[in-house]
């Protein structure tokens, strides 16, 4: 993971009226909110809620119809943005015909590490998926994806780390590696945001937010009682 | 070395390795398919190029016709490249990004113009070269057809298709940047069209005609107009280059994320998937399919309303899926008919288009999936449901082909020197490599019944089913012989109609019985 920004402020994520509309309907509606470094956040919502097209606008493949997104300072999908930005979405997407290890090399040289084997294995380890190591993910079931490329996400060198149901298709295993990986990352300065629906998720969160239709509706303390909500 | 070069060292890597491990995720028979069609391709072109003059006869009033038209012939070129350009690039083309390299690269601290340049740069190459490729095989033939007249030489026609391709892709780049809407790219493509052909017939020199031509300037006349297209084609590239940079991640991510879907569920061969996906792309991914505009009448018992069903499909096609499939039966007859005609392996050619074809006319199919209400309520664990609605395709394919070959027989004179063994070569070949093929398909990965592992019982029961149609297709064609309808058809014409035909019914069969199992599973 990077070393803290040189331009460091508190928030790292700055969410201000944004709104996104497809198709006449309105998925983000004047949402607000910030994300602190060193901390975890957990966005939760029913589905369609719009936690996932919010996830993209942070990462900038979505762009909003209005409002500001601001990563340290650096406009949502900038150069600048991308580049202290690590992020796995909730559906893995992998290159056929690269293997494993290929996978997360690429992904933390990218981000401009090198040398990062000894890294790269402790992620394996951890995820316990060592052996799929010199594996084409042809054939892989969904939990094998997931963990590559949540193994890939954190690979990276990042100062803002964004998931989208992270959880899906975890084993146990899967679930405490990555439970561990989160806290090591807020330690260390980072500021997460996790779309989500797991209770266990929202145990270790800082901050929950709560999507509904688009509307921001609750903004706090984490209260499991409000996941579904 | 600083980050962005770093950046670009890594993308190389990632095509390299990428490469190295292609015989790892394509199977070795998924290769030799592919290196057949392109052999078979090849040899259809090789084939019609050295045969052409049989087909079309050239005299000397065409001729001057012909050039008396080339320009406006040119210039509707030129502006269909740029309506389907301008079409295409408002529906997110042209440029494709994989989803993984979305995620991987994309999202990286990339310099993103930089990167969309490159791709842009390569995509302009790429198709440059094959058009100047595409044009001197055209120019060639040409050239052939006029026994050696310079009036198309190769070289003019390798500028007209590098143009064309030009235009067709800087208008993309523009017409992606500019939203611009189809349907008035079309209208304005259309009047275009229609003002540029009223020019020409209205006026022995039109201005506007001479713009398209560039073959013109081969022949020595009117080069300084014959230059302005091709350097108006450089412009759009130029202008596209130059605007890529405007280009935003959504509309390559969306585009990207259906890309992606689609090869996932043809990997699975997953039919609604497939079809719905495949619609999604074509409208852009912007919005999503309106309901199809095929009326049902809900009051009608479900097992009639398939056949109705399939009758409504073939009136609702595309365009281009007619000119495909006429194309695709057109090759199919004619190898077949060479073959007979001179004894030769041209009919070998045929077998790829000869499945293609089949293919193209049992998609049908899939339309079912805008009536998923109904499509439950059919007794798909039969197959009864597949049989029926592929009965229409079917009997389409035996009249198209028979179609085909009278057309083909009438233009061409050809005369058969031998009947049975080419046909019974190909049949066999036929059976046994398409056979296989879905017998290993069908195995694949899947658990399923035995019967389900011998895709031939079930393609043979279907070809029982068909042999009617056949026997009565070949009726007919006797008929018409013994009436001397077609005074110049002898009789071995009426069986090699009939078994090509039979031939194309083949393909049908087995997809039929391929198609069956996956939906099958797939619900």
């Amino acid at each position: 993971m990077a070393n803290d920004s040189k331009k460091s402020t508190s928030s790292a994520i700055t969410v201000t009226d944004v709104v996104k509309k497809y198709d006449g309907g309105t998925i983000l509606d004047k949402v607000s909110f910030k994300v602190s470094q060193g901390s975890i956040t957990v966005l939760v919502g029913s589905n369609g809620a719009g936690k996932s097209t919010l996830i993209k606008a942070i990462c900038g493949l979505v762009k909003p119809d209005s409002g500001n997104i601001l990563l340290f300072g650096a406009k949502a999908g900038s150069r600048e943005a991308r580049i202290v930005t690590s992020v796995a979405f909730d559906e893995p997407s992998l290159y056929a015909d690269l293997t494993v290890f290929e996978h997360l090399t690429f992904s933390a040289r990218l981000s401009g590490i090198e040398d990062s084997e000894e890294r790269l294995n402790e992620l394996l380890e951890k995820f316990e998926i060592s052996y799929l190591s010199e594996r084409l993910p042809r054939g892989f079931s969904r939990g094998q994806r997931q963990k590559v490329a949540l193994s890939m996400a954190l690979a990276r060198s990042f100062k803002i780390l964004l998931l989208d149901e992270p959880y899906v298709g975890l084993d146990s295993a899967g679930k405490t590696a990555l439970v561990e990986l989160l806290k090591e990352a807020r330690a260390q300065k980072v500021a997460v945001l996790i779309a989500t629906h797991s209770p266990e998720l929202v145990a270790i969160a800082d901050q929950m937010i709560t999507l509904t239709n688009g509307k921001v509706t609750y903004t706090g303390e984490p209260k499991i009682d409000r996941i579904e909500r | 070395m600083n980050f962005e070069t770093t950046v670009r060292s890594v993308a190389k890597e990632i095509n390299s390795a990428r490469r190295a491990h292609f015989f790892d995720v394509n199977d070795k028979l998924t290769v030799v398919v592919k290196g057949y069609f392109i052999v078979a391709i090849v040899g259809i072109i090789v084939d019609l190029i050295t045969n052409s003059s049989v087909l079309i006869k050239i005299d000397k009033p065409f001729t001057s016709s012909f050039i008396r038209y080339i320009p406006t012939i040119t210039l509707l070129i030129y502006t269909a490249a740029l309506s389907v350009g301008l079409s295409a690039g408002a529906k997110g083309g042209p440029i494709t990004v994989f989803r993984s390299e979305m995620r991987l690269v994309f999202l990286s601290g990339t310099d993103h113009p930089e990167l969309l340049r490159r791709k842009y740069l390569k995509l302009v190459f790429l198709r440059s070269y094959v058009s100047i490729l595409v044009g001197i095989v055209i120019g060639a033939l040409l050239y052939h057809l006029n026994n050696g007249y310079k009036l198309l030489p190769a070289v003019a026609m390798a500028i007209i298709a590098f143009t064309a391709s030009n235009i067709y892709i800087g208008a993309s780049i523009v017409g992606n940047l500019t939203r611009i809407r189809p349907e008035f790219v079309y209208l304005v493509s259309i009047a275009a069209a229609i003002g540029t052909y009223l020019f020409t017939v209205t006026s022995n020199v039109s201005a506007i005609a001479n713009l398209g031509g560039v073959s013109l300037f081969a022949v020595g006349r009117y080069p300084s107009e014959a230059l302005v297209i091709p350097i108006f084609a450089l412009a759009t590239v130029a202008a596209g280059f130059l605007l890529v940079a405007r280009f935003e991640l959504e509309p390559i991510e969306r585009r990207s994320e259906l890309i992606s879907k689609l090869r996932f569920a043809v990997a699975l061969r997953d039919i609604r998937g497939v079809i719905s996906l495949s619609r999604a792309l074509g409208d852009g991914g912007y919005t999503p399919r309106r309901l199809p505009q095929i009326l049902m009448n809900l009051t009608m018992r479900p097992r009639r309303s398939a056949t109705y069903l399939s009758f409504s499909n073939f009136y609702n096609w595309r365009l281009r899926r007619y000119i495909r499939l006429v194309l695709t039966v057109t090759i199919s007859v004619y190898a077949i008919d060479l073959s007979i005609a001179r004894a030769t392996v041209d009919g070998l050619i045929a077998l790829p288009f000869v499945v293609l074809a089949g293919l193209e006319m049992s998609d049908t199919v899939g339309s079912l999936v805008d009536h998923p209400n109904q499509f439950i309520n059919y007794p798909v664990e039969d197959g009864w449901l597949l049989s029926r609605s592929l009965l229409f395709p079917a009997v389409a394919l035996v009249v198209l082909s028979s179609v085909v070959n009278l057309i083909i027989f009438a233009a061409t004179n050809m005369v058969a020197v031998e009947v049975s063994a080419p046909i019974i070569a190909v049949m066999a070949i036929s059976a046994t490599f398409a056979g296989g093929f879905a017998h290993y398909r069908g195995s694949k990965g899947s658990s399923v019944s035995m019967i389900s592992m011998v895709p031939e019982a079930a393609a043979f029961a279907y070809l029982v089913d068909a042999l009617p149609v056949i026997f009565a297709n070949s009726w007919i064609i006797a008929v018409i012989n013994t009436k001397n309808a077609i005074a110049h058809l002898q009789v071995p014409y009426s069986e090699a109609i009939s078994t090509s035909s039979f031939l194309l019914v083949v393909p049908l069969a087995i997809w039929a019985y391929i198609s069956n199992g996956r939906v099958v599973r797939a619900e």
